[in-house]
């Protein structure tokens, strides 16, 4: 009994033995960075139109686009 | 007062606008409408008086000033249903509700009609290129719409009479009597905020609450102990300041209402105005206006006033005195009632005696005729 129970540990030592690596990779301390191209950065601006503000601080559009007043002669009569 | 141009009551002056505090917001925080170059497309969704209708947007910031405004009487108008209400019965209100809107609801104010634009009455326009005043403009705001009674008298535009003395010699406009927190229904108490309900101040009518101004607030000497003027003493509590103090101020006659078969537009025609200075009866002595006497003016109801909405709509004419309560805005120091005793005491012409009054309105007015004048002095 006492054999066999050897034989099953020393089969056992010798599977793992079979997977140890022989010598651990070496861990990169340092990586190299590949240099990378310059990018020329591209600026957009965008420009909100306040159309509001636009319209409504010009007076010349403002005449341009206004709706023609309609003479209304009041019908009321006396002091209100 | 000039209409302005329809470019000009919406040109925004940049220069003067761009330092207005209200300025950091965009335009549609408060107007809506959508960003677009085409006008048609830009008014989409436009919000052309933020400040009135259900937006209010006003109050978002200002909700101290927002929160009593919404109680004042240029907000609710109540004035006018206090007094159209006393002088008809329940089952007419809805025909009388029609023509308040189509004649009376167009004088509903909001923030801006006072702080930004002139009144819609006027045509409406920016007061100076958006900039919201703090302080109303006399003739483009309160006298666009106060102005054929109150503005002409204070400006002294009636041929002979010369216009208020705090206008004449002090340059006082509105506001230095009518204050912001009058204007805004509110009496400064701590209590309009730190408590439950609100006291309103003259929430019914102008005359119902509190005077405010009162001349006592600048004139507090008068009347007091060891004043020179003996007639104030005598008179204080008996006649208001004004019976003294103002001379004659417009009375209106039979005002009717319609709406236009041609042009479906609600007009008016007031049919008599003329100047009158007559002392009536307070018809309401109470704890802020206990006088015996004071002016009376006469309004331009009668009782086929709204007659285009219905038959005997006014059911309850009589409720209501058509010589009523007044305040003119002449005031000065000396005039021929305060020249001498004998002008107002035995002098039946300058009180308001049944002889002038409509025979149809004596019964609208028994509680401001003077049936008794005042014994001439010295007579037994």
């Amino acid at each position: 009994m006492r054999k066999i129970i050897t034989f099953v540990l020393a089969s056992m030592l010798l599977f793992l033995a079979g997977c140890q690596t022989a010598t651990p990779e070496p861990v990169p301390t340092n990586t190299a960075v590949p240099p990378t191209p310059t990018v020329e950065p591209t600026v957009e601006v965008i420009v909100e139109v306040d159309y509001c503000v636009s319209c409504h601080t010009d007076k010349e559009q403002l005449i341009s686009v206004a709706k023609p007043v309609e003479e209304k002669e009041s019908e009321s009569s006396g002091v209100g | 007062m000039a209409p302005l141009e329809p470019w000009e009551k919406v040109l925004v002056l940049q220069e003067d606008f761009q330092d207005d505090p209200h300025n950091q917001m965009r335009c549609d925080f408060c107007h809506g409408g959508t960003q677009a170059p085409d006008k048609e497309d830009a008014h989409v969704d436009l919000i052309a008086d933020p400040s009135g209708g259900e937006t209010q947007v006003c109050g978002s910031c200002h909700s101290v000033e927002n929160h009593a405004f919404e109680n004042s009487l240029h907000f609710t108008q109540e004035g006018y249903w206090t007094a159209i209400e006393a002088r008809s019965a329940p089952e007419n209100h809805a025909a009388l509700e029609t023509m308040f809107g189509n004649h009376c609801a167009s004088c509903h104010t909001t923030c801006g009609d006072c702080h930004i634009s002139q009144p819609n009455s006027v045509g409406g326009g920016f007061i100076e290129g958006h900039v919201v005043k703090k302080t109303p403009s006399m003739t483009r705001n309160c006298t666009a719409c106060h102005g054929s009674r109150v503005g002409n008298e204070y400006l002294g535009k009636h041929e002979g009479i010369p216009g208020d003395v705090h206008f004449r010699s002090g340059r006082m406009n509105c506001v230095s009597c009518h204050t912001g927190l009058d204007m805004h229904d509110s009496t400064g108490a701590c209590e309009e905020c730190h408590a439950d309900s609100l006291e309103l101040v003259n929430s019914d009518t102008r005359y119902s609450g509190a005077q405010l101004p009162g001349c006592e607030d600048c004139h507090a000497e008068v009347g007091a102990d060891g004043e020179g003027n003996p007639q104030h003493n005598m008179h204080k509590d008996k006649l208001s300041c004004q019976v003294c103090h103002s001379v004659s101020y417009t009375s209106c006659d039979g005002c009717h209402v319609a709406v236009s078969e041609t042009s479906g537009n609600p007009f008016f025609e007031t049919q008599n105005t003329y100047l009158t200075f007559f002392i009536g009866r307070n018809p309401d002595p109470n704890y802020h206006r206990p006088y015996e006497y004071v002016p009376v003016r006469h309004i331009p109801v009668d009782t086929e006033s709204y007659a285009y909405y219905g038959e005997n709509l006014l059911s309850n004419f009589d409720a209501l005195p058509t010589w009523t309560y007044a305040t003119p805005h002449n005031i000065q120091r000396i005039t021929p009632q305060n020249e001498s005793c004998a002008n107002c005491h035995g002098n039946e012409e300058i009180f308001l005696t049944v002889d002038k009054v409509n025979p149809e309105e004596v019964n609208a007015n028994l509680n401001v005729i003077v049936d008794e004048i005042p014994a001439p002095i010295g007579a037994p």
